[in-house]
């Protein structure tokens, strides 16, 4: 216990998942090193850290929601997703409160806000989400590998990164080697599917400061990258295309050249749009200085992905893949809006480059491991796998028996995240908030799973 | 007359710049005569009223367009009422029809529509002042108090018709809850000023309000058309300038930052103030 706190004064919780009877903390030392497993006993309850560490907060909260394990001295216990519990909200006494949703005027996620506001300004937020809540994890229990990758692919906003992830998990717990042409040709997807994704971030915070013409642009690059990604799965979201033990598709020569110019012209366009945007004084002037998260926050609440880069704190998992060689984590200090939106701006690039990289050295050979399931029935195993998604570092945990799935652990890079933003609009404006929100754009359904 | 001009263009005004909007954006968008369709069809649903509202929930958008259609009859663009200050009796007529939506607003006790209403009505005290001061220095400065005898812009008093265009022009896109003093296409809640009150109407009532704000922004088209030359004539210049100059501004503009919004109506109530300032010194130039 001793040393866990030692190591999570320095480091980062990775994940806190329970494997009965024990209690799991990986936790990510220095950059570089290997994360650490501590393995603590709990049956009915388990000593609470997070009032020293607020990055176990939700972890603890949802231990005792989802296996009844009660955190011993966490300072007022409550729900996380179920709402059949009660839920006493924090008040500011003598502040106006201003509920905002689950449901809203757009077509988005369900999630609710609570605001409490002097004037315009907001003086705290309360966050209550789990309206998604759809059981995914125990869904996992009992299911076959392929019904558990159907799964995975749904259980949060990145698809491919799930699939990914989990098939990462049961390649480790079970030994099956990926061949290299596999490796790469998932790396392919998993950096579309984050050039996308970021690319829909911008085109949502120009939405959302009513500059329609850099939203629609870059709405429009992002709906033909999803076109080459369909191309090459056969689905915009790249679905059904990672199988455990390598990909389901291939592609040829002519393929392979047509989709890199393609993905070029794409480049040179998504540029273009965003050096224009970010030169406009107005857009600068919506973007800075606002929802600022410090450093010191950042690694007080464990973000991960591009809202810790726009911190300062330069980890990215890719620093770790072989394939990225030579990697730099792409780093911002301001932590406001304007840092992300430069972040991601930087990691498109950066992705458009990986991808030329990765599509015209192409290893040959197969695209998957064929040959039989090395698990024996009834055989146990455990292996945990990290993935840097487009929203950060998502993790999976899985224990095998056989060609069945027992249980899973998914940390989701939202569920991280989404404490950032309580902290990012303290002191703003009210009307600045959905542009705080945006630039986070995290999942709900993920976090929610 | 000019009432009923106003009323059967603003869809084709508010309908058409939605077309436009999407044609810079390098999208088909929807048909230009959109909002005629719009509006009928929301003419022929049903609406809902929330518990606990009053009678003033049905009665703020009759109210509305009510308002602005008096308003839209002393714009002297087809020959109409007149009579010597009249252009206070039409400013006001604008803002009695909002008064009614911010009480409507108010009334529905959501949270959406008490800050709609407290920022529409902090819009329009920012508004206010610039419009009603220009008006003024125009009438003073054609030595007649009422609108249908502005006359209109010459050498002899550019100057203070300058400014007090300056001063309308502000207001139109305050007041027409426009970028980048406010966002119609916006989804989020939260950042909406106008479309904040109306997020519980629905149907016919919904229909009212939007036709009533779409004949509330050719007013002030107007009222900026009576200072040009050739006055009321060139009424349908100033809707097309109008028309172009929101489409690429709605386009390539961003919207101010909700709390920098006194800055920018600044200029507006400046520009009154000089413009009457421009008229009792005499600066005639």
């Amino acid at each position: 216990m001793e040393t866990l706190k030692q190591v999570l004064g320095s480091g980062r919780l990775v994940a806190l998942w329970y494997d009965a009877p024990h209690l799991h903390y990986l936790v990510e030392g220095s950059e570089g090193a290997p994360p650490q497993e501590f393995r603590v006993e709990a049956r009915k309850s388990f000593p609470s850290l997070a009032e020293e560490f607020p990055a176990l907060d939700w972890f603890e909260r949802e231990l005792w929601e989802e296996h009844g394990l009660v955190p011993e001295g966490y300072p007022a216990l409550k729900p996380l997703r179920n709402h059949h519990l009660p839920y006493p909200f924090e008040r500011v006494e003598g502040l106006h409160e201003v509920p905002v949703g689950p449901v809203h005027a757009g077509i988005i996620e369900p999630g609710h806000f609570r605001f409490s506001v002097l004037g315009e300004r907001i003086i705290h937020l309360e966050l209550r989400l789990g309206y998604q809540h759809r059981g995914v994890e125990r869904l996992f229990q009992g299911a076959s590998l392929e019904r558990a990758l159907l799964l995975a692919e749904r259980a949060g906003g990145e698809s491919v990164a799930h699939a990914l992830a989990f098939c990462q998990a049961v390649e480790v717990a079970s030994g099956v080697e990926v061949p290299p042409r596999a490796c790469q040709l998932r790396r392919v997807l998993l950096e579309l599917e984050r050039l996308f994704g970021h690319l829909g971030h911008l085109a949502g915070l120009f939405t959302d400061i009513g500059y329609a013409y850099a939203a629609t642009q870059v709405g429009k690059v992002r709906a033909l990258l999803q076109g080459q990604l369909e191309r090459l799965t056969g689905h915009r979201y790249g679905r059904n295309a990672l199988t455990v033990g390598g990909v389901g598709f291939d592609l040829d020569p002519k393929t392979q050249l047509e989709v890199r110019r393609a993905l070029s012209e794409l480049a040179a366009e998504a540029e273009a749009h965003l050096f224009a945007a970010l030169k406009h004084p107005m857009v600068l002037d919506r973007l800075r200085y606002v929802g600022p998260i410090t450093q010191a926050q950042a690694r007080l609440l464990g973000l991960v992905g591009p809202a810790a880069r726009a911190c300062g704190l330069g980890r990215d998992l890719r620093q770790d893949d072989a394939l990225y060689q030579p990697f730099t984590p792409v780093t911002r200090t301001g932590g406001d809006v304007l840092a992300r939106a430069q972040v991601y701006i930087e990691e498109v690039r950066q992705g458009f480059a990986y991808l030329d990289r990765f599509l015209s050295e192409l290893p040959t050979g197969a695209v998957s491991a064929g040959g039989v399931w090395p698990l024996q029935e009834g055989e146990l195993r455990k292996a945990f796998s990290r993935v840097e998604a487009g929203r950060g570092e998502l993790f999976y945990w899985v224990r095998l028996r056989g060609r069945r799935v027992e249980q899973v652990k998914i940390v989701d890079p939202s569920f991280k995240n989404w404490r950032a933003l309580e902290l990012a609009v303290r002191g703003m404006g009210l009307p600045d908030f959905p542009l705080i929100n945006k630039s986070f754009d995290l999942s709900y359904a993920g976090c929610d799973l | 007359m000019s009432a009923l001009l106003l009323l059967l263009l603003a869809p084709l005004f508010t309908g058409s710049l939605k077309w436009l909007k999407a044609r810079l954006q390098n999208r088909r968008g929807p048909d230009p005569f959109y909002d005629y369709k719009n509006l009928f069809k929301l003419w022929r649903k049903a609406w809902i009223r929330p518990q606990g509202s009053s009678p003033l929930f049905l009665l703020a958008p009759v109210a509305s367009l009510l308002g602005v259609g008096l308003a839209a009859a002393f714009l002297p663009v087809l020959p109409g009422v007149s009579f010597a200050g009249d252009f206070l009796v039409l400013v006001y007529l604008l803002n009695l029809g909002r008064f009614f939506q911010v009480l409507a607003a108010l009334d529905t006790g959501s949270a959406f529509g008490g800050q709609g209403s407290y920022r529409e009505s902090l819009v329009s005290v920012l508004a206010e002042p610039g419009t009603v001061l220009a008006l003024g220095a125009a009438g003073l400065a054609s030595g007649s108090l009422s609108l249908a005898a502005f006359t209109p812009l010459s050498q002899e008093n550019a100057l203070v018709y300058t400014l007090a265009l300056v001063a309308l022009s502000l207001a139109l896109l305050a007041e027409g809850a426009r970028l980048p003093v406010d966002d119609p296409t916006t989804h989020l809640e939260l950042t909406m000023i106008h479309e904040a009150q109306l997020l519980d109407h629905s149907g016919p009532l919904l229909a009212l309000y939007e036709l009533s704000a779409g004949m509330k922004l050719l007013v002030y088209a107007g009222l900026i058309a009576l200072l040009l030359p050739f006055g009321p004539l060139s009424f349908p210049a100033v809707l097309l300038l109008a028309w172009l100059a929101l489409g690429y501004l709605e386009t390539y503009g961003v919207r101010l930052r909700y709390l920098r919004l006194p800055d920018l109506m600044s200029y507006n109530t400046l520009s009154g103030i000089l413009a009457v300032l421009g008229v009792v010194l005499r600066f005639r130039i």
